[in-house]
């Protein structure tokens, strides 16, 4: 009996524990002016992270350091359709908030 | 046995619908152009173990139950910080966004992007949705 | 030794914490000279908000900015800051993104570039053909 407890609860302990993540903001930009197919432009991605114990941090500078990588990896050219996506990935006492930026650079 | 065709019933018919986020761009139109619409569903399952614990009460005996929400408590420490909706195990579900809209929309002339952050919930699971509508301009007569 | 532990908490009451609700972004220009940008915030005490009138001339303030081109490549944040234990806390808008000026944008009709809003779909329209 004690057994079947020890393996009941170690199974549903191994199913749920995990790294577990909130997608808050899915948001697709639009495509004018320039409207181009996915072959004639590049592929261009950024990502920025925030790790902060129990919420403690005072700015959420990480937003703009994605948006600064975007535009350094299509310079001179103009970026149509990019999805930005927020989300967290959870931790012990701790997250990390993630922005994530990709659009198709039109040079 | 009973316990669980009540569970099963409940989940089949208890489902709730929730908007988290909801942003339109642009809409284009143009005279030598149709607009034909198009849909993108991307769905993950989000798990809420504070209802697990709770729906546990009726499936396991008072000793079982007791552990049940411990464990719940203990995997809560583990998994903390803000969440939309519920929690789910896959990171980056809808990272190929973009990939799926041209799939839709292979020409790039897409306009009256809608972008849907929802939950469909049920007990104890949901799935967490991202949602793009929108409008592919294609040549009239091609 | 109370000192020591006074200062930590304090700064930590007074610093806030800072969460973000929403991030969207419009498409970039390939001309990033003139950037434009403007912060809106409201502070909340306890909870009461009767309405979020304080986004409402963040538009306004873009097309001052901006008075003859189109304002692209926005980012718009929508942030929260907590302070004191959460009693207190300021809605705060960033919109940061750049102004196209419509010169550049007349003479590069067939270039991919930025228009005013309201030859944008004319000329959008041409970019199609």
């Amino acid at each position: 009996m004690r057994l079947n407890k020890l393996i009941f609860f170690s199974l549903l302990t191994f199913i749920f524990v995990g790294c577990t993540h909130s997608l808050h903001v899915a948001h697709v930009s639009d495509f004018s002016p320039t409207f181009k197919e996915y072959s004639k432009g590049e592929l261009v991605k950024a990502r920025a992270e925030q790790f902060t114990v129990m919420g403690i941090v005072t700015d959420t500078n990480y937003v703009n350091d994605a948006y600064t990588k975007l535009l350094a990896s299509c310079s001179g050219g103009s970026i149509q359709g990019i999805t930005t996506q927020y989300s967290t990935s959870h931790g012990f006492f701790s997250w990390t908030n993630v922005i994530d930026m990709q659009g198709l650079c039109i040079r | 046995m009973r316990n669980i065709l009540s569970l099963s019933c409940l989940l089949l018919l208890c489902s709730c619908a929730q908007l988290h986020h909801v942003q339109i761009g642009e809409v284009a139109s143009h005279s030598g152009y149709v607009q034909k619409p198009f849909d993108i569903k991307i769905s993950e399952s989000g798990v809420n173990l504070g209802e697990a614990a709770e729906v546990s009460k009726i499936l396991l005996n008072k000793d079982r139950q007791k552990d049940a929400e411990e464990i719940v408590g203990l995997i809560g420490l583990f998994q903390m910080g803000p969440i939309t909706g519920n929690p789910v195990y896959v990171k980056d579900y809808a990272k190929n966004l973009i990939q799926l809209i041209y799939e839709k929309c292979p020409s790039g002339k897409v306009t009256g992007l809608m972008s849907v952050r929802e939950s469909r919930k049920y007990p104890v699971v949901s799935g967490e949705i991202v949602k793009v509508t929108g409008y592919c301009l294609v040549r009239k007569g091609s | 030794m109370r000192i020591s532990i006074l200062y930590p908490v304090i700064s930590l009451l007074l610093a806030g914490c800072a969460s973000i609700n929403s991030v969207s972004l419009t498409p970039i220009p390939p001309e990033r000279k003139n950037q434009v940008r403007t912060e809106r915030g409201k502070v909340i005490f306890l909870g009461f908000n009767f309405d979020n009138d304080f986004v409402d001339d963040v538009v306004e303030d873009l097309k001052r900015q901006c008075p003859n081109g189109k304002v692209t490549g926005l980012l718009t944040k929508d942030e929260n800051i907590n302070y004191f234990l959460f009693f207190v806390w300021k809605k705060q808008i960033t919109v940061t993104g750049y102004c196209v000026p419509m010169t550049s944008v007349s003479s590069n009709k067939g270039k991919p570039r930025g228009t005013a809003s309201e030859e944008g779909t004319q000329n959008d329209a041409s970019e199609l053909q």
